[in-house]
This record gives structure tokens, sequence and C-alpha cells, in this order.
């Protein structure tokens, strides 16, 4: 494998902004999206805080430019906002000059709405505009509702491997562009909050009830959130052909298994540890050139103690600056991997490191602690960044300068 | 893609709607059903999972191992080097049992297991587990797409390192309420038949399906290698038959191959007239003369009904036989069976091609 892979656009929508510029402009001003879940009714509304896109349904049909009610699903919605923007910042106006795929991830697709119409969905005797929603469930509608709009035909994909889904999505983008399957992929990933997911995690009881404190001693879970975001990857011939200035080079990653257990993540972290060292190994880089750590830091007891463990055994006594962004947009699932890609490439572009917000007490295992303030005009020429799912998922990907 | 290396499938596990787990046999015994949702021929999983494990597990995640287990068994797998899996719907029956709890007790008294259970990558983060293996771990989760999505990737990673031995799969598993769903839609059938009299019905709507089918993939021939898998390749939303004709054509001469050399093709046509027409069009403009077979009547239409096909195809490689129970036509008789097609179809709008090769 020769080939490399160039990431040239960006597109993403969270609860703090709209698209990358918000984004940068958040980050760099601390401003964190969660506070209090207004848009759909929920007996958790008043104790359990979340990252949400302030925006209505109807709204985000507006900005995306299709019909109200016409069987868009907001997980759709944002993830069309984002592949908008990402295909034009990468300057790609004609989708059929090159072969181009899309892959996008979600963990429960079009949940929010199928929740709410399911009692009716199932009766026979109705029948409603709520049919516009009837095939919602599944991860790769979404996907479908994307390609139709943009015109992508030639590969699309959906990736689910709960929170690292986007980055997995974005391991398959580069693999097909290596293999010389395509020439451009745009891989992503788009999840929205709903009752099932807010439900389900306060099940686990891994929710924090205030905002999350990540690689705190005292942190008590996460925040929910939701968003999508895209990276545009492009072959070497298609940089040169069309003479493209491209914002990143993705030059490693890495997908491995904790094989410990179905939602906690092994208490020494070994998935974590082997994913970390091989995005690395792949790009043929020491682990001491990594100049940050976008970590997956979801503030729960288990995962920020085994990721901390991992980074600790890998980088030893060279242990680069890390942070974990989930205290800005709370905790978007699926999408997570390619919206921290998108903090990750900020972080190269703009010669800025973002700090993890709320960190106060150092944890008493472990003798590192996360970035506290934000950094600004330090040279970043690797990011790694992580993102660990249920079902033992764990996967890096290492973002670098050109 | 082209292709250097040879890569084989070295072991099956497939648990279906027809008597399937026992690699021993092939299609021996016909399930029939007359209720339009054909449900698995389960095993016996403690043959295959500890007891303990097994209690907390959800029957897809039975269904799901227990093929996983049979596949790496067969193929004498101790430690994959990558574990891909596929599903259209992934958990959908723990997402309907967590869903109904939400809305049934206001949001109260929910069952975690049930949520914990409910990811894509719950079988795939099981096998890992089971194998205690801490490699390469995915799950493909589009529609009709989602099992070959799954056969590219691990195309891709053999091709990069012949040495990698991958256990591959997909799982889908019936629904009441998505059944209920399609029914409106005329998706599915709402007068009950015979699955046996699929192709004999009315031509509207196809009946619901469900299975687990797992592959070794490597590129050593194996003394128990079933096929060659030569190439898988996409077609998304196809205008017409003449495209899918042409993606054929390509992926044909891909492996050097014209479609006189296909001895068997294997359509994964549901039994909707309309929605069969364009894949049906297709193959009997490339393929006219040759012994056309089908498998949806044996285990219903769902996202990754395609990897019964495959499985349809290596036994038909391995074993030189053809079963009666899924003939289309009646071709001249075949000395011997080399090359094997399997073109499926989702919904009428996603198509897939499998080429598969004596081994």
């Amino acid at each position: 494998m020769s080939r490399k892979v160039f990431i040239t656009g960006t597109g993403i929508i969270t609860s703090i902004g709209k698209n990358t510029n918000e984004h940068l402009d958040a980050l760099l001003h601390k401003h964190s999206g969660i506070g209090k879940l207004e848009l759909f009714p929920s007996i958790h509304s008043e104790t359990i805080p979340v990252g949400e896109i302030k925006l209505t349904d109807e709204e985000l049909c507006s900005i995306a430019g299709v019909q109200p009610n016409s069987g868009f699903t907001r997980t759709a919605l944002i993830a069309i906002i984002a592949c908008r923007e990402a295909l034009a910042s990468a300057n790609i106006e004609n989708i059929k000059e090159a072969r181009i795929g899309l892959i996008s991830s979600t963990t429960v697709g079009g949940m929010r709405e199928f929740e709410n119409i399911l009692t009716d969905l199932t009766d026979l005797s109705k029948d409603g505009n709520f049919r516009n929603y009837a095939h919602v469930t599944d991860a790769g509608e979404h996907t479908e509702r994307v390609a139709d709009l943009f015109g992508f035909k030639d590969y699309v994909s959906t990736t689910s491997t709960a929170c690292s889904s986007a980055s997995n999505a974005i391991i398959l983008g580069a693999e097909l562009i290596k293999h010389g399957i395509l020439d451009r992929v745009v891989c992503g990933g788009s999840d929205v909050l709903s009752k099932f997911t807010l439900n389900g995690f306060n099940s686990l009881m891994i929710l924090d009830k205030r905002t999350m404190h990540p690689f705190d001693a005292q942190r008590g879970g996460v925040n929910l959130g939701e968003g999508a975001a895209f990276v545009v990857l492009e072959s070497e011939e298609m940089i040169a052909k069309y003479n493209k200035k491209p914002l990143v080079e993705l030059t490693g990653y890495s997908n491995s298994n904790d094989a410990f257990h179905q939602t906690a993540s092994s208490p020494d972290g070994d998935g974590a540890l082997l994913s970390m060292s091989r995005a690395i190994a792949m790009a043929g880089v020491e682990p001491k050139a990594v100049d940050y750590i976008n970590c997956h830091g979801t503030g729960t007891e288990n995962n920020d103690l085994s990721e901390a463990l991992a980074i600790q055994k890998l980088f030893q006594e060279h242990v680069p600056f890390f942070s974990s962004t989930k205290p800005y947009t709370g905790h978007t699932l699926a999408a997570a991997g390619s919206v921290e890609a998108v903090f990750s490439i900020l972080s190269i572009h703009n010669n800025v490191l973002f700090p993890n917000l709320n960190f106060e007490n150092q944890m008493p295992e472990i003798t590192i602690s996360p970035l506290k303030e934000l950094m600004q005009n330090v040279e970043v020429k690797h990011v790694l960044s992580n993102s660990f799912g249920f079902g033992g998922s764990n996967t890096s990907l290492l973002f670098s300068k050109v | 893609m082209e292709n250097t290396t040879t890569f084989y499938v070295q072991g099956l596990g497939n648990i279906s709607p027809q008597k399937t787990f026992d690699n021993n046999e092939f299609l021996n015994e016909i399930s029939e059903y007359n209720d339009n949702v054909l449900p698995c021929v389960l095993p016996e999983f403690k043959n295959y999972i500890h007891p303990v494990a097994l209690r907390r597990m959800s029957r897809l995640l039975r269904i799901g191992l227990s093929a996983a287990k049979i596949c790496a068994q067969d193929a004498q797998l101790d430690m994959p080097d990558a574990i891909i899996t596929a599903s259209g719907y992934g958990a959908i029956g723990d997402t309907s049992n967590f869903l109904w709890e939400i809305l049934n007790n206001g949001e109260k008294q929910l069952t975690p297991t049930f949520f914990m259970q409910s990811t894509y990558n719950t079988i795939s983060g099981a096998i890992a587990m089971n194998m205690k293996c801490n490699n390469y771990n995915t799950t493909y989760a589009h529609r009709g797409f989602s099992f070959e999505n799954a056969l590219q990737d691990a195309l891709m990673q053999m091709t990069d390192t012949p040495s990698k031995r991958i256990l591959l799969g997909a799982f889908d598993e019936t629904n009441k309420e998505q059944h209920a769903i399609k029914q409106f839609d005329g998706l599915h059938k709402r007068k009950n038949i015979n699955n046996l009299t699929l192709f004999q019905s009315d031509g509207q709507g196809t009946i619901e399906g469900e299975g687990a089918a797992f592959f070794t993939l490597g590129s050593e021939k194996t003394p128990n290698a079933y096929a060659k898998l030569l190439g898988v390749k996409t077609i998304y939303r196809p205008e017409d038959a003449s495209e899918l004709e042409e993606q054929i054509n390509i992926l044909l001469s891909e492996n050097n191959l014209e479609a006189s050399d296909i001895d068997i093709v294997i359509n994964g046509a549901g039994g909707d007239t309309a929605l069969d027409a364009m894949s049906n069009t297709a193959l009997n403009d490339e393929f006219a003369g040759k012994q056309f077979l089908a498998f949806k009547h044996l285990c219903g239409d769902y996202c990754t009904a395609a990897s019964f096909g495959m499985w349809l195809g290596c036994k038909i490689l391995r074993h030189q036989a053809i079963p009666e129970i899924t003939k289309m036509n009646q071709a001249a008789p075949l000395s011997s069976i080399k090359n094997v097609l399997v073109l499926n179809h989702f919904w009428g709008k996603r198509y897939s091609l499998i080429l598969l090769q004596q081994a």
C-alpha cells in the first residue's frame, strides 16, 4: 500500500455550531453546548443535561433545503447539513467528476421519530404523513437520504460500532481509496438525541447530572449530545489533478477490540493501547511525535481510567497534551469520531490545542492530567483521536500536518 | 479491484429457517412455513456457548454467536485476524423491547440489558470476547449492502495481508413491528402463503426471513475449503437492467471470465414481480439457458439474505450438487460446477454481485 489519503474538507453541526467556523469559535472561547433538554418531552429533561442543537426539525429542514414532514429524520437533516458543508469546503461542485463514496454511521438512525409513531405504524388501519417515517429505524436509512439528495452513487455504506462508528467509517473510506476503488469518500456520522438513547444510558447509570468532568477524580459520567460531521477523503491523484491544498493527511488508523465486556472497557485499557499504538506505527512515527490526543474521554468512571492508563503505558515519559472535547458538545455517539476528527483537523490547522473543560481534581490512580487551558500558537504536527464504544470497540485515527 | 491473491471460503456456519447449521448436511430436510414469517431452525446453543453466558443472551445473540462458532470450528480457526459482521437492522428485538418499555412504562423501570445488547456490533463484540480476540472488529449496517460492504472490507484486508484469516458474518432477525410496517407498504405479503410457493404466488410483496451466516475467509486453500471468493460488487439504484449487465460484465472481466463461463446463477429474487424485474431481466439477458437458482423461498427476505445465497453457492461448489428445491429452471446437466454468480437485490434499489469459483 503506497497511496496516501488526504482530508480536504469538513462539515459539522452540533450543539456548539452549525458549521466548522462556528465550532472553532466556540472551542476557542470555551463555549459549551451542554444545557437543558428542550426539544422533546422527557421525564429527565429537568435533571439530565444534554448537548442539544437548538434548532427545531422545521428549522433544520429549512437549512437543509427539504420539505418538512416529508420523511427526513432529524438524523438525516443534520447529516445533510454537515455533508453539504463538507463538499463545499472541499470545493466539490460536481459530484460526478470522480468516483465518490458516502460512508456514514449512526447508532440509532431515525429512532427519534420512530419512538413517537411506533404504535401508529404497527396499526395497519392507520395511515397518514407519519408513514413517511416508516423505514427509519435501520442505520442505513439516513445515509441513503444524504446519498440521494447529493447524488452519491458509486459507493454507499454505513458503519455501526456504537461510539466508534464514524471513526470506522473513516477507516473504510481510506481503505477504499488506497485500493483504488474510489477517488473520494465523504465519511462521518450522525446521531440525534432520543428517548431511546437518553433512557438507555440513564439505565446504565453513566449520565452525569452536571456538565461532565472527564479525567477528573470526581467525574460522574457522560452528557449525551447530538451532531453530525463529515470529512472528505481524497487520493493523491485527486489532489494533484485538482491542484488542491489538503487540510491534513490521514497517516494512521487502527481498530482493535477489548474482548472484555459488552459495555465496559478493560480496566487496564488493553484495546485502547493496541488501537493507539497500531495507528501510530502505521504512520511510521514514534509515539513521542504525537503532539496531542483528542481522547474518547466520556467522563465515566470506567472509560477515563482505562484510557488514561493506556496513554500512560504507551507514551511513558512522553505523554502528549490530551483532552476530551466532549464537555463542549456532549457525546454525539456514532458521530463522535467524525466530530472529533474535525476538531483534530482544526487543531492542526490553527496551531491550537483545546482544553478539557471542567477538570479540577487529579485522578489518584494516574500521574497524568488533561490540558486545562487553551494553547495557541503551538506547532501541532500529529494529532491522535480516540473513539471507543460498546462491544469493546476501540478505534484510533492519526491526523498529520501536510 | 483486481486481485492477485486468491481468497478461499475456509469454513461455514449458517443458522437459517432451514436446517443449515450442520455442515455435514446440505438441505436434506426442508422446513415449510405458512405465516409469511420464517424463523430459524435452531441448533442446541449449549453446544457452542457456555450455559452461564447463554442465560443473559438475546435470541439473536445466541444465533449469531453460535453461527460464528460453528464457522470457526469448521475452519479450525482459533484466532481471527479480523471479525467483521453485517446487519441491516442489528439487534432489532432488544431495540424493540427497550423501546416498548420506554413507551409503556413512561421512561421508568427499564431493563438495561435490552439497551446494552441493542447495538449493531453486539455480536461482533461477543465473538471477540468469546474468542479473546483483540484484532480488528467492525460492523456494517447498510440495509441490503451490509454483508457486501463487510466482504469488501475483508477482501481489501486480505489483499494487503494475505496471511490474514477473517471471520465474517451477517445476521438479521424477524421482527413483529417491522413486519407489520412492511405489510402496510406492500413490501411483505399480507395474505399468508406457504414459503415454498413464493414464486408461484401473486407476485406482490415478499415473505420475511432471518438468519445468521458466517464465513471464514483466508488465502490458503485449506483441505476443507468450499470455494474461492473472486469478488463482490454493490450497485446502488441502477437506472435499468443494462446498467446491471454492465456491472456484471465488469466483475466478470476483472476475473478474466465471460458470461458463458458462469455455470450457475443464484438469483436473490424475493417473489415480488415488480421489484424482481430488473435483476431478472439482466440475468436473462446475460445468462440465457444457464441453471438459475433461487433461495428466498427457503430463508425469506431480509437485509443480509445475500449471505444465504453465498452459503448456497459455497455448498454447491463443495458438494458439486444442486438441491432440486433451489432450481428455477431445468437447464442442461452440468458435468462440473466451476463458476457461480450470486445476484441479490433488496427492495429493488440495492443490487449486489458475489462471484464464487470452485476451490
